[in-house]
C-alpha cells in the first residue's frame, strides 16, 4: 500500500496548495514591496521564494495540483505495479513543485529554477520506459529542444534585469506598466524563444507528439497542467513587458497561426489516438498564444485552464482504453462503447469540449479566444488589422478541422463493430469522471458571446456532420495525405540535419584536436627528439670531427662579433 | 714585459699545490695504497688552503673569495668522496690526489688571476693534470681514447686563446686587466678587431666550461673518466672557468661591451638548448649529467651575459648551488657504481627505495638542477639566474631559458622517476659497506642536507654570497 | 593558524610516505582523512569577514635578498577557493579509505591537496610559485603509478605530458614573476600594481595552460583519463582552480591595466573553448575523458567571466571553480566507480542500462551530469549565468559587440553540453540492461562521498546567497518601494 502514500503526499501539497491559492483567486487590492533598484546594476541573484499569486497564478496552480492529484491516483492502478514506481512518483511531486515554483513567485530566477526542473522531470518521467529505444529519443529531444529554448529565457531574465535593474517580476511590470517600459522587442523575442520550446509551438513543436512514449498519465500532466502550460502562463505573464513591440506580437501571431493549423491537420491524419491528442495540444496551445498575440491574454490563460481539464480527461481516458486493448493505435480499438460505458460518456464531454461544443467549458473559453482576434482583426487589438485579419480566419479554419478530428477520432475509439472489453480499475475510472464533471463545472461563470457562440457551434456541427456522414457512408475514416501523414517533414532538420552536422563538427574537432592543435607539442616533442638523436650521431668520439665543428664555431663568433660592432 | 704576482693573494693556491706535492711524496715514501692514507695529505691542504683563505677575507675582493671558496669546497667534497675508490688496483691513490690538487690549484689560481699570462698559466695547470686524471685509470682504453679527446680539444682550444691575448697585447700594449682596460677605453682600434680578440680569449673559457660548440669532449671525458673525476671536472673546472671569465670579463673590458654581451647570450641560449636536448635520450646516469652539465654552463653563460649590467651575484649563486647539487649526484653515483658495476638506468631502478641513504640525495640532486620543488633551493636559483636577464631586458633569453627549464625537467624527471620506480627482479640488498664507501656515502648525505637545509632557508646562501 | 592547517596534511603526507610500509591503507586514509578535516575548520575559522582585507595573515621574512617573504593570509577571493580544496582533499582521503589503499597514495594527495591550499594562501609570488610547482611532481607520480592498471605505458605518457605541459607554462610563469617583481622591488602580491605588458602576458600564458585555455588545452584529457579516480578529482576539482585563480589574482588583480589588454583574448580563447570542448565532447567514448573536455568548456566560462574585470565576473569566476570542482569532482568520483568496477570507462564497453544494473551510482552520475550542464538550482548553473551576465554587461574592458558575440557562442556551447550530457546518459544509464559481472552498487564509503558533494552542490545551487554575496559590488543600493496596482 506504500505506492498510496505518494498520493497521500501529493493530497497534502494539494490541500496547501488551495489554502493559499483560493483566496487569491479573485480581483484584489494588495500591497506588496517589490524590490526596485535605482542604480545601473541588478544586485546578484538569490533564490529568495518570492511567493506571490495573481488570480490567473492562483486558477493554473490549483489546476496544476488538482490534475496532479488525479495523475497520481491514477497512476497507482495504472503503473502501481512497475518496479520503479517510486522514483516515478517522486518525480511527478517534484514536477508539481516545479510548476508551482514557476506560477507562484515574482522572482524571477526561482521561476527560471522550476522552469527547467519541469524540462528535467519531465525528461525523466518521458524516459521513465528507458528499457525503449522510443522512449529514450523521445525523452532526449523533449530535454533537448525545451532545455535550448529556455535558453532564451535566462536570457531574457538577464536582460529584464539590466533593464530594470531588478529581477523581480512584479517590480519590472510595474515599471513597465507605468510607461517605461524599454528593450521590449529583446525581451519579447527570448520570451518567445523560450515559450516556443516549452509550449511545442512552431518551429519546435516537433517534441510533444515524440513524448508518447512516455507514460500516459504524465502525458496528461505535462499537457494539461505543468510543462506545456508553464509557456502559456509566461507569455501571459509577460505581456506587460513586450506588449509595446509590433514585432513580437506579429511573430508571435505568426506562429501560433501556424502551429494551430499544423498542429490540427497533423492531429487529423494520425493512426494514433495518443499521437493525434498530442498534436491536437499543439493546436490548442497555438490558439492560446494567438489570443495573447491579440492582447488578450486572459482568454489565453482561460482557455488554459479549460484546455487542461478536458485533456487531461482525454488522455487520462486514453490511458483506460490502452489499459483495455494494450496499444494506443486507432487501430486496435473501436466499438468500445459498450464494453467501456463511463469512458465512453467521459471522453464524449472531452471531445465535444475539444470540438468547443456547448455546454462544456471548451466551448466558452474557445469563443473568448475567438472574441479577442475578431477584434485584432477589426483593428482593436495590438496587432495589426492585416494579421489580425488572417490569424482569425486561420482560427476558424482550425476550429473546423479540429471538430473534424476530434469527431473521427471519437468514432473511431468507440463506434463500429462491438469489441470485447472491461472498464479499467476504479482507480483510473474515478479521475476520469472527475474530469468530465470539471468540465461542465469550469463553464460556470465564463463569459458568454453569442454571435460567436453561434458560429463556432455551427462550424463544429458541421464538421462533425461531414465525419458522422463519411463514416456513414464509407465506413471508415482513414485520411490517405502522404505528405501531412509526414507531418510535412518540419521533424527533418531535428532528426537528420543537425544530429549529422553535429556528428561531423564534432568529428572534425577530435581530429584537429588530436592531429592540429596538437601538433604543437607533438612536432615540438618530436623534434627534440629528433636533435637529440643528431646530436649523438654528431658526438662521434672522432677526434677530427670535432675540431672541425670547434673551428666553425670559432669563425662563426668571429664573423657574429665583426659584424655586430 | 713585468708580471706583478700577488703572493699574498696567490697563497691558497700555493698551499694547494704544496699539497699535491706532499700527497705524491707521502705516497711514495709510505705507499700504502689506500685511499683514506692518500687523501689526508690532501684534505690537510685543502682545508690549510681553506684557513688562509679566510685570513685573507679582506685583502681578496668578495668574488675572487666566494669563488676560492666554492672551488676549495668542491675539491674537498671530491677528495674525500674519492675514498669510495678504494678498491680500485688499477688507479694510483697517490698520483691521482695529486693530480688533482694540481688541478684545484690551477683553479684557484685561474680566479685569482689578474693579468692574462697568468690566467693562461692557471688555465693549463687546470687542463693538463685533468687531462691526465681522465686517463688515469690503467688498462682502460676506453680512458685512454676520452684523455686523448680531451687533450686534442684542449690544445686546440688553447691555441685559439693564445691568439687571442696576442691580439690584445698587440693592441694594448699590456698584459694587465686593469692594464688593458685603461688602454681600451683609450685605443682607437676599430671594434671589430678588438672584439675579436676578446672572443679568441674568452673561446679557452668556453672551452673548460663547455659552451657549444666547444661541448664535444664532455660527454666522452666525463664517460671515459672515473667518476669522480667527471664530478670534478663538472664542477670545479667548470666553476673555475666561469670566475675567470668574469674576472677578465668584468675587470679587463669593464664590462663595457655590449658586443660580447649579445654574443654570450645566443652561446648562452644554444648551449642550454643543445645541452637539454642531448640529454633528453640519455640511458646513463653519468652521460645525462654530463649533458646537463653543458645545458647547466648556459644557465652560467646567461648570467655572465648579462652580469656586465646586473653584477656577478646571479652568476655566483646559480654556481654554488649547481656545484653542490652536480657533486652530489656524481658522488652518489660513484658509490652505486661501486656497489653495483654501473650507472646506466636500468641499474637504478628503484634505487630511492632499496638505498635511500644514496637514492634521495641523487634525487634530491636531480631536482635542484632542474629547479624544481621540494628543492626549493633549485627555483630560487633559477629565478634568481632569470631576473637579471629579465632586468637587463633580454627577454627573448628569459623564455629561451623557461623553455630549457622545461626541456630540462623532462629528463631529470625521468630520472628521478627510475629512481623511485619498483625494482625488478629481486631486490638488491646492500652488503654491509665497506668503511670507504661509508664515508662517501657520509659526503652524500651531507651535501643532501646542505641541499635541505639551502631550501629550507635559501637566505643562508643567498645572504652569505656576494 | 593558517600555519598549522598547511602543516598537518603536508607532515602528514611526509611520514606517511616514510612510513608507508608501517602503517595499512586503510589507517593511513583514515588519518589523512583527519588532517584534511583539520585543515578544512582551520581555514573555516579563519575568516575574519569580508571587511577585514586579509584574514589570518602570517609574515615572517624568508628570502630577503629577493624581497620574498613568507606571506600567507586568506583574502574573499582564495577562501572560498581554499574551503573547497580542504573538502575535496578531505573527501580523496575518505575515498582510499579500503584496504587496498595504497599508504603512499593517500601521502601524495595529502601533500598535492596541502600545496594547493599553499597556493590559494599565498600572498607572496616566490611562495605562490613554489607551492604551485610542488604539486606537480607528486600528482605525476599520482598518475603514473596509480593511474589506469590496463594501460601502463599510456598513463606514464599521460602524467609526463600533463608535467611538460605545465612546466612549460609555469616557466613562462616564474619569468613574468621576475619581470613583475624586479622593477617593483617586492614579491608581495597584495602591494604590486602594474608591470610590462610582456610581463602580464607570460603570466597569463603560464596561467592559461594550467586552466586550460584552448589551444593549450591538450596536456589535459589525457592526464584525467589516465589518472586515478583521486587523482582526476584532484586535477580536475583543484588544479585546474590553480589555473583560474592565479587569472584572477595574478591577472586581473595585480596587473589590471595590463590584463586589460590581454582580456580580449582570454575571453575569446575561453569561448571557442567552450565550443570547441563541448563539441569533443560529443564524439567521446571514454566517459573519463569526456568529462576532462568538459571541464575545458567550464573554465571556458570562468576565462569569459575573469576576463570582463568586473565584481560580477569575480563572482562568477569563484562561483564557476568552485562549483565546477564539486560537479567534476562527483563525475569523477561516479566515473571512476564506473572503471573500477568494470575496468574501463569506454561507454561501449561499459553498456547500457546503469540504471537497471547500478541504481544508485547511475543516479550519482546523472546527478552530475545534469548539474554540469548547468540546471538552474544546482551549483553549475549560476556560475555560468554570472558569467553570462558579465559578460552581457560587457564591463570597462571587452567591446559590446564582442561580449555579445562571445555570449551568443557561449549560449551555443551550453545547448551542446546538453546534448552530449544527453546522449552519455542515454548511452549508459538508459537502456536495455546488459548485466557484467563488475556490476555493484555504490558502497558505504563512495555513497558518502557523493553525497556529500551532491548535498553542497544543491546547497549552492538554491542558496548562491552567501558565496556571491562576498563579491557583490559596494555601489548597489537597493530601494524598496510599497506599491499598490
Amino acid at each position: 500500500m506504500t505506492k498510496w502514500a505518494y498520493s497521500g503526499i501529493t493530497a497534502v501539497l494539494a490541500v496547501v496548495v488551495a489554502i493559499w491559492a483560493i483566496p487569491d483567486l479573485g480581483d484584489k487590492y494588495f500591497g506588496y514591496f517589490a524590490p526596485l533598484n535605482d542604480g545601473t546594476s541588478p544586485p546578484m541573484p538569490d533564490l529568495s521564494p518570492d511567493l506571490f499569486l495573481f488570480p490567473v497564478s492562483a486558477q493554473i496552480v490549483l489546476l496544476t495540483v488538482g490534475v496532479g492529484l488525479l495523475v497520481q491516483i491514477y497512476s497507482t492502478a495504472y503503473l502501481g505495479h512497475h518496479p520503479r514506481y517510486r522514483s516515478y512518483a517522486l518525480i511527478i511531486i517534484l514536477f508539481l513543485l516545479a510548476m508551482i515554483a514557476v506560477v507562484g513567485t515574482t522572482n524571477l530566477w526561482v521561476l527560471l529554477v522550476g522552469w527547467e526542473v519541469m524540462g528535467l522531470c519531465s525528461y525523466l518521467l518521458i524516459g521513465h520506459e528507458w528499457e525503449t529505444a522510443e522512449a529514450r529519443a523521445g525523452a532526449a529531444k523533449a530535454f533537448l529542444m525545451t532545455r535550448i529554448a529556455d535558453l532564451g529565457l535566462v536570457l531574457a531574465i538577464l536582460v529584464i534585469g539590466e533593464t530594470y535593474g531588478t529581477y523581480d517580476l512584479l517590480g519590472a511590470e510595474l515599471v513597465a506598466s507605468d510607461g517605461g517600459a524599454e528593450n521590449s522587442t529583446a525581451i519579447g523575442l527570448l520570451v518567445l524563444v523560450a515559450v516556443v520550446g516549452k509550449s511545442a509551438q512552431f518551429p519546435l513543436h516537433s517534441w510533444l507528439p515524440d513524448a508518447m512514449p512516455g507514460p500516459t498519465p504524465i502525458t496528461a500532466l505535462i499537457h494539461a497542467a505543468t510543462m506545456v502550460a508553464a509557456g502559456v502562463y509566461l507569455a501571459a505573464r509577460m505581456f506587460p513587458l513586450y506588449r509595446d513591440s509590433e514585432l513580437v506580437l506579429v511573430a508571435l501571431a505568426v506562429i501560433a497561426g501556424i502551429t494551430m493549423l499544423i498542429g490540427a491537420l497533423f492531429a487529423l491524419v494520425q493512426a494514433d489516438l495518443k499521437r493525434a491528442l498530442a498534436w491536437s495540444t499543439v493546436s490548442q496551445l497555438a490558439l492560446m498564444f494567438a489570443a495573447i498575440s491579440a492582447g488578450d491574454p486572459e482568454a489565453g490563460t482561460d482557455h488554459l485552464i479549460a484546455h487542461g481539464a478536458f485533456k487531461a480527461l482525454l488522455f487520462l481516458g486514453c490511458g483506460c482504453l490502452m489499459h483495455t486493448v494494450g496499444s494506443s493505435a486507432l487501430s486496435a480499438m473501436g466499438g468500445l462503447r459498450k464494453a467501456m460505458p463511463v469512458t465512453f460518456v467521459s471522453m464524449t464531454i472531452g471531445f465535444a469540449a475539444l470540438a468547443g461544443l456547448a455546454p462544456t467549458v471548451g466551448f466558452f473559453t474557445k469563443d473568448s479566444v475567438l472574441e479577442a482576434l475578431k477584434h485584432s482583426a477589426d483593428g482593436d487589438g495590438t496587432l495589426p488589422a492585416s494579421v489580425g485579419q488572417v490569424l482569425f480566419y486561420v482560427a476558424l479554419a482550425t476550429t473546423f478541422v479540429t471538430a473534424v478530428y476530434a469527431a473521427r477520432l471519437w468514432l473511431i475509439a468507440f463506434f463500429g463493430e462491438p469489441k470485447e472489453g472491461h472498464e479499467a480499475p476504479r482507480a483510473m475510472l474515478l479521475p476520469v469522471v472527475l474530469l468530465a464533471v470539471a468540465t461542465f463545472a469550469l463553464s460556470i461563470g465564463q463569459p458568454f458571446h453569442l454571435g460567436f457562440g453561434l458560429v463556432s457551434t455551427g462550424i463544429a456541427v458541421l464538421a462533425t456532420a461531414v465525419v458522422v456522414y463519411a463514416w456513414s457512408n464509407r465506413g471508415e475514416l482513414d485520411i490517405d495525405a502522404p505528405l501531412l501523414t509526414r507531418e510535412l517533414d518540419l521533424d527533418t532538420p531535428y532528426t537528420r540535419w543537425i544530429p549529422a552536422i553535429t556528428r561531423e563538427a564534432a568529428r572534425l574537432v577530435v581530429v584537429v584536436d588530436r592531429d592540429g592543435v596538437d601538433a604543437y607539442s607533438d612536432g615540438g616533442a618530436s623534434g627534440a627528439q629528433l636533435t637529440s638523436r643528431a646530436l649523438e650521431i654528431v658526438q662521434s668520439r672522432n677526434v677530427q670531427r670535432y675540431a672541425t665543428v670547434m673551428t666553425l664555431g670559432v669563425i662563426a663568433l668571429v664573423v657574429a662579433g665583426v659584424i655586430w660592432t | 714585459m713585468n708580471i706583478p704576482i700577488d703572493w699574498a693573494i696567490a697563497g691558497p693556491a700555493t698551499i694547494v699545490a704544496a699539497g699535491a706535492v706532499i700527497a705524491l711524496l707521502v705516497d711514495a715514501f709510505f705507499p700504502r695504497r689506500t685511499w683514506l692514507g692518500s687523501g689526508l695529505p690532501s684534505t690537510a691542504a685543502l682545508v690549510a688552503a681553506g684557513v688562509e683563505l679566510f685570513r685573507l677575507h679582506d685583502d681578496v675582493p668578495e668574488a675572487t673569495f666566494a669563488l676560492s671558496l666554492i672551488l676549495l669546497a668542491g675539491t674537498l667534497f671530491v677528495v674525500v668522496a674519492s675514498n669510495v675508490m678504494n678498491f680500485e688496483n688499477s688507479m694510483p691513490p697517490g698520483e691521482y690526489h695529486f693530480l688533482m690538487l694540481s688541478s684545484a690549484a690551477g683553479a684557484v689560481l685561474m680566479v685569482s688571476a689578474r693579468d692574462v699570462v697568468t690566467l693562461l698559466v692557471a688555465l693549463e695547470l687546470l687542463s693538463l693534470p685533468s687531462i691526465a686524471l681522465v686517463g688515469l685509470r690503467q688498462g682502460d682504453r676506453r680512458a685512454i681514447r676520452s684523455a686523448w679527446t680531451f687533450f686534442l680539444a684542449s690544445v686546440v682550444s688553447t691555441a685559439i686563446t693564445l691568439m687571442g691575448i696576442s691580439l690584445l697585447y698587440g693592441i694594448t700594449g699590456t698584459l694587465e686587466y686593469q692594464g688593458i682596460s685603461d688602454a681600451l677605453r683609450e685605443s682607437d682600434m676599430p671594434d671589430s678587431v678588438v672584439s675579436v680578440a676578446v672572443l679568441l680569449t674568452v673561446i679557452g673559457l668556453l672551452f673548460k666550461l663547455g659552451a657549444v660548440p666547444f661541448h664535444m669532449w664532455i660527454p666522452d671525458a666525463y664517460l671515459g673518466a672515473p667518476i669522480l673525476v667527471a664530478g670534478f671536472l663538472s664542477s670545479v673546472s667548470k666553476a673555475a672557468s666561469l670566475g675567470a671569465l668574469l674576472t677578465f670579463l668584468g675587470i679587463a673590458l669593464g664590462f663595457s661591451y655590449d658586443t660580447w654581451g649579445t654574443l654570450l647570450a645566443v652561446v648562452a641560449a644554444v648551449t642550454m638548448t643543445i645541452g637539454n636536448l642531448g640529454a633528453l635520450r640519455q640511458t646513463n646516469a653519468v652521460g645525462m649529467l654530463a649533458w646537463s652539465s653543458v645545458a647547466q654552463a648556459g644557465f652560467l653563460l646567461a648570467a655572465v651575459a648579462v652580469a656586465g649590467r646586473l653584477g656577478l651575484s646571479a652568476a655566483l649563486q646559480y654556481l654554488a648551488v649547481y656545484v653542490l647539487a652536480n657533486l652530489v649526484a656524481f658522488a652518489a653515483l660513484a658509490v652505486v657504481l661501486r656497489l653495483r658495476g654501473s650507472t646506466a638506468y636500468d641499474e637504478l631502478r628503484g634505487l630511492a627505495r632499496t638505498d635511500p641513504p644514496t637514492g634521495i640525495p641523487l634525487a634530491l640532486a636531480a631536482l635542484t638542477l632542474a629547479g624544481f620543488p621540494p628543492a626549493v633551493i633549485g627555483l630560487v636559483t633559477k629565478y634568481v639566474v632569470i631576473r637579471p636577464v629579465v632586468e637587463a631586458g633580454e627577454t627573448w633569453l628569459a623564455v629561451v631559458m623557461a623553455v630549457n627549464v622545461m626541456l630540462g625537467l623532462a629528463y631529470y624527471l625521468r630520472f628521478v622517476a627510475v629512481l623511485f620506480d619498483r625494482p625488478e627482479g629481486e631486490s638488491y640488498v646492500s652488503p654491509s659497506p665497506p668503511f670507504s664507501v661509508r664515508i662517501a656515502k657520509g659526503v652524500v648525505i651531507l651535501g643532501a642536507l646542505g641541499i635541505v637545509a639551502l631550501s629550507a632557508w635559501p637566505d643562508l646562501l643567498l645572504r652569505n654570497l656576494p | 593558524m593558517i600555519t598549522t592547517a598547511l602543516s598537518i596534511p603536508f607532515g602528514l603526507g611526509l611520514l606517511l610516505l616514510v612510513f608507508r610500509n608501517t602503517v595499512s591503507g586503510r589507517v593511513a586514509a583514515l588519518l589523512g582523512s583527519a588532517a584534511m578535516a583539520a585543515s578544512l575548520v582551520l581555514y573555516a575559522l579563519v575568516w575574519e569577514g569580508r571587511s577585514v582585507r586579509v584574514s589570518g595573515e602570517v609574515d615572517t621574512s624568508w628570502i630577503e635578498p629577493l624581497g620574498a617573504r613568507l606571506h600567507l593570509g586568506v583574502t574573499y577571493v582564495s577562501w572560498p577557493f581554499l574551503l573547497m580544496t580542504a573538502v575535496l582533499g578531505l573527501l580523496c582521503c575518505v575515498w582510499l579509505i579500503a584496504e587496498d589503499t595504497s599508504p603512499a597514495l593517500v601521502g601524495l594527495v595529502l601533500i598535492i591537496s596541502a600545496s594547493a591550499l599553499g597556493v590559494f594562501s599565498s600572498l607572496d609570488l616566490l611562495l605562490f610559485f613554489v607551492f604551485f610547482e610542488l604539486a606537480l611532481i607528486p600528482m605525476w607520480f599520482v598518475i603514473a603509478w596509480w593511474g589506469d592498471p590496463h594501460d601502463p605505458e599510456g598513463r606514464r605518457r599521460a602524467a609526463t605530458r600533463f608535467l611538460l605541459f605545465t612546466v612549460t607554462g609555469s616557466a613562462l610563469l616564474l619569468v613574468g614573476i621576475v619581470w613583475v617583481a624586479s622593477p617593483f622591488g617586492s614579491l608581495q602580491i597584495l602591494d604590486i600594481k602594474g608591470a610590462a605588458l610582456g610581463a602580464a602576458v607570460l603570466i597569463v600564458l603560464g596561467f592559461a595552460v594550467k586552466t586550460p585555455l584552448v589551444p593549450l588545452h591538450t596536456w589535459l584529457p589525457d592526464a584525467h583519463s589516465k589518472a586515478p579516480t583521486v587523482g582526476s578529482v584532484l586535477l580536475a576539482g583543484v588544479f585546474l582552480k590553480l589555473g583560474t585563480y592565479g587569472l584572477i589574482l595574478l591577472g586581473a588583480q595585480m596587473l589590471p591595466e595590463e590584463f586589460a589588454k590581454i582580456a580580449p583574448y582570454v575571453a575569446t580563447a575561453g569561448v571557442v573553448g567552450i565550443v570547441w570542448s563541448a563539441l569533443a565532447c560529443y564524439a567521446q567514448d571514454d566517459l573519463k575523458r569526456l568529462i576532462a573536455y568538459s571541464s575545458i568548456g567550464h573554465m571556458g566560462f570562468v576565462a569569459l567571466a575573469i576576463s570582463t574585470m568586473s565584481d560580477v565576473g569575480l563572482a562568477a569566476a569563484v562561483f564557476g571553480s568552485v562549483a565546477h570542482g564539486l560537479i567534476t569532482g562527483l563525475l569523477f568520483f561516479a566515473s571512476g566507480s564506473i572503471k573500477d568496477r568494470l575496468g574501463t570507462a569506454s561507454m561501449a564497453a561499459i553498456g547500457r542500462g546503469l540504471y537497471a544494473r547500478t541504481p544508485w551510482l547511475a543516479v550519482a552520475f546523472v546527478f552530475g551530469a545534469v548539474a554540469s550542464l548547468g540546471l538552474p538550482g544546482l551549483a553549475g548553473f549560476w556560475g555560468e549565468l554570472l558569467s553570462l551576465r558579465a559578460a552581457y554587461e560587457v564591463g570597462d574592458v571587452l567591446s559590446k559587440p564582442g561580449a555579445w558575440t562571445l555570449v551568443g557562442f557561449a549560449v551555443l556551447g551550453i545547448a551542446l553540453t546538453t546534448a552530449y550530457f544527453v546522449r552519455a546518459i542515454r548511452l549508459i544509464a538508459q537502456g536495455e540492461a546488459v548485466p557484467h559481472e563488475g556490476d555493484r552498487d555504490l558502497n558505504r564509503r563512495e555513497a558518502l562521498v557523493m553525497s556529500v558533494l551532491a548535498v553542497g552542490i544543491v546547497a549552492l545551487g538554491v542558496a548562491p546567497g552567501p558565496l556571491v554575496g562576498l563579491y557583490d559590488g559596494p555601489n548597489f543600493q537597493g530601494s524598496y518601494e510599497a506599491v499598490t496596482p
